[in-house]
């Protein structure tokens, strides 16, 4: 599963409740994640978390 | 092998908005990720004082680049990496690109919130099932 957010050019990114229940079903059924969150730091509300945590 | 790639989205909507633009039509570009701003100043001196360097650098990244790279991770997203498990690279799009090229097949799930060329991605591995 690709996971990119914060979205470019609107900003738009998951929740942390959005980010456990993604992590949960990618660990149940054995999914490999990988984040691309290169526009992390253009968060402006700065709630941006890492899908690694 | 040849794949028929699609022609970009983000190209397309730069033709398009030049187009626009050249008929005088006020246009607020959203396609391409180029930066309407310079470089920092001290990114831009620190560039031409490593103009010099023409020796061919760690195809890893540098060690130091690297070290830095966990001390980042560590104050912006509370991670401990190890600088051995960082890979350099000139954007996020040569790294997924590689990733994907590591699996001979494999089923992609890409949500909907999700950079224009993402699916280019997957036609040029051709992993999509």
């Amino acid at each position: 599963m690709i996971l990119n957010y914060p979205g470019n050019p609107d900003g738009l990114t998951y929740t942390e409740d959005e980010l456990k229940d993604i992590a949960q079903a990618a660990k149940a059924l054995n999914i490999l994640v990988i984040a691309d969150e290169i526009y992390g730091l253009l968060d402006h509300s700065h709630t941006h978390l890492s899908f690694a945590n | 092998m040849y794949r028929q790639v699609e022609e970009s989205q983000t190209f397309l909507i730069n033709t398009q908005s030049k187009n626009l633009t050249a008929q005088n039509k006020k246009v607020i570009k959203f396609g391409f990720g180029q930066s309407p701003f310079l470089p920092p100043k001290s990114v831009m001196i620190a560039l031409e004082s490593a103009v010099h360097h023409k020796e061919y650098s760690s195809v890893q990244g540098d060690l130091e680049l690297r070290e830095n790279m966990v001390q980042f991770h560590k104050a912006h997203n509370g991670l401990q990496v190890a600088p051995e498990n960082i890979l350099i690279a000139p954007g996020s799009k040569i790294l997924i690109y590689n990733i994907l090229m590591s699996f001979k097949k494999a089923d992609v799930f890409i949500p909907l919130q999700h950079g224009s060329r993402m699916h280019l991605r997957q036609n040029l591995q051709g992993t999509i099932s």
